[in-house]
């Protein structure tokens, strides 16, 4: 753009395409379902990710001298230290992978929290998804995506409750603040 | 790029740069873990890297997805959800069907069915609504910049700490049924009936749904 | 001129306060919306194609857009 790369116009189109514009929802959802194939089928693992975060609090716990490695918990999943632990490399695979997307679209910003009812909103609705997710042992992605996926009931289950709690999530918020 | 008069072209070529060098470092990690780690954490890197490329390329949120049907009427998210559980179920099944046929164990997330899976769920979703996304659209959105979801992975982390830690009286909901594995309660053709029949049900269903929400 | 300034506002705010602000305006009667958030980018023009609205979208800064309904029932 400024003059020292001259590509033709074809290819800055294909290019802004892939870059710039969103993609529609349909590409994004069989690319999604082709690399979670392909990661089942190499490393014969499913695709998860708030087991990590339950891990890394609790790895905090350690640190300061807590006993964590008792817990009953650990009984259903094995307690991994963060570096052990794959979903802590997935995890930031995910926020890396993001970033680089949007900084290659040109579309960063750093978006400030706009004010303290935000910042409780999100405090709190966080604490509640980490909360449900180790009740229900699985979040979005391990107990409804790689569950449904797996032909697992455990995965249909979930599915009408999460549609239950986001609509009255939703309500609630419209509620609050609209 | 017309439509960015208001936009130096400057700053555009600074982001992609940054956007070249982060990409760069990404893949010299990957090399680095490929070889001085099991192959999995690499594999994991990549996965994380190719699925954080995807959700924020295509706008991919879980949330809204069920959100979106239900308060706007719009489904062509839920669509491509759908879609893409149809084809994942397609490759699991092949998969699990092939290393069951060598002798070798199911693979797959399998959690025994009991009432913590309801109440675990409804929790999360209320949760996910509130704070504006779910597991993977929180990740995905610090990479966006963010400040919020930073804040909702702290409480994602302290929420699910508490959660691991009061884990163990929640999990006396779990109940008998250990076998979650459609194809081994039923049998593999039942199964695959059951399980796409439903999820083009739901495809169906989503299609009507925002035919009827936008009819004129 | 009729705004709505929702930079900073995750979904599903924006749409929900493009849906309010909609009903109050008379035909031919045109909004205008700030948003910064990559979702509400796609889901407040797809929303409003859907109900037969004119939308023009143009990104102004980087990571953010204003996004020109035109009600048009």
């Amino acid at each position: 753009m400024n003059g020292k790369l001259r590509l033709p116009k074809q290819i800055k189109k294909i290019l802004t395409k892939i870059f710039v514009r969103p993609w529609p929802y349909w590409v994004g959802g069989l690319l999604i379902a082709i690399a979670n194939i392909i990661y089942l089928a190499v490393t014969n693992k499913y695709w998860a990710i708030t087991t990590g975060f339950a891990r890394f609090g609790a790895w905090l716990l350690e640190i300061v001298g807590i006993e964590v490695q008792t817990w009953a918990v650990w009984d259903y999943y094995e307690y991994l230290r963060p570096w052990k632990d794959r979903y802590t490399f997935s995890n930031l695979g995910i926020i890396i992978g993001a970033l680089i997307a949007i900084l290659l679209a040109g579309q960063f910003k750093w978006k400030k929290l706009k004010n303290k009812k935000q910042f409780f909103l999100a405090l709190g609705g966080g604490w509640l998804m980490g909360y449900g997710a180790r009740i229900a042992i699985g979040c979005n992605i391990g107990g409804l995506y790689s569950a449904i996926s797996s032909l697992a009931l455990n995965g249909w289950l979930y599915l009408p409750f999460i549609v239950l709690g986001i609509l009255i999530g939703s309500k609630l918020l419209q509620k609050w603040l609209v | 790029m017309a439509d960015k008069k208001r936009l130096n072209s400057s700053g555009l070529g600074i982001q992609r740069k940054v956007g070249g060098g982060f990409l760069l470092i990404a893949l010299v990690i990957y090399i680095v873990l490929y070889l001085f780690l099991p192959p999995l954490f690499a594999y994991s890197w990549l996965l994380g890297l190719a699925l954080g490329f995807i959700l924020q390329r295509s706008r991919i949120c879980f949330t809204a997805a069920i959100r979106d049907p239900l308060l706007f009427g719009m489904t062509e998210l839920s669509r491509g959800l759908i879609l893409s559980l149809m084809i994942s179920s397609l490759g699991f099944a092949a998969l699990q069907y092939y290393r069951l046929s060598q002798g070798l164990s199911l693979i797959g997330r399998f959690v025994p069915l009991g009432w913590h899976i309801p109440i675990g769920a409804f929790i999360f979703g209320l949760g996910a609504a509130i704070s504006g996304g779910c597991a993977s659209g929180t990740l995905m959105r610090i990479g966006e910049g963010f400040q919020m979801q930073l804040i909702v992975l702290i409480g994602f982390v302290l929420g699910s700490t508490h959660g691991a830690y009061d884990a163990g009286w929640w999990y006396q909901l779990i109940g008998e049924q250990e076998v979650t594995h459609l194809p081994t309660i039923l049998n593999w053709p039942k199964a695959l009936l059951l399980q796409l029949g439903l999820l083009i049900m739901l495809y169906l269903f989503a299609y009507w749904w925002e035919k009827y929400q936008f009819r004129s | 001129m009729n705004k709505l300034d929702c930079i900073g506002e995750p979904c599903p705010l924006p749409l929900m306060k493009v849906e309010k602000k909609i009903e109050q305006l008379e035909k031919g009667e045109e909004l205008k919306i700030e948003v910064d958030h990559t979702c509400a980018m796609t889901n407040v023009p797809e929303w409003a194609r859907k109900r037969g609205y004119k939308v023009k979208s143009e990104e102004v800064s980087f990571g953010e857009w204003e996004i020109t309904i035109t009600k048009t029932d």
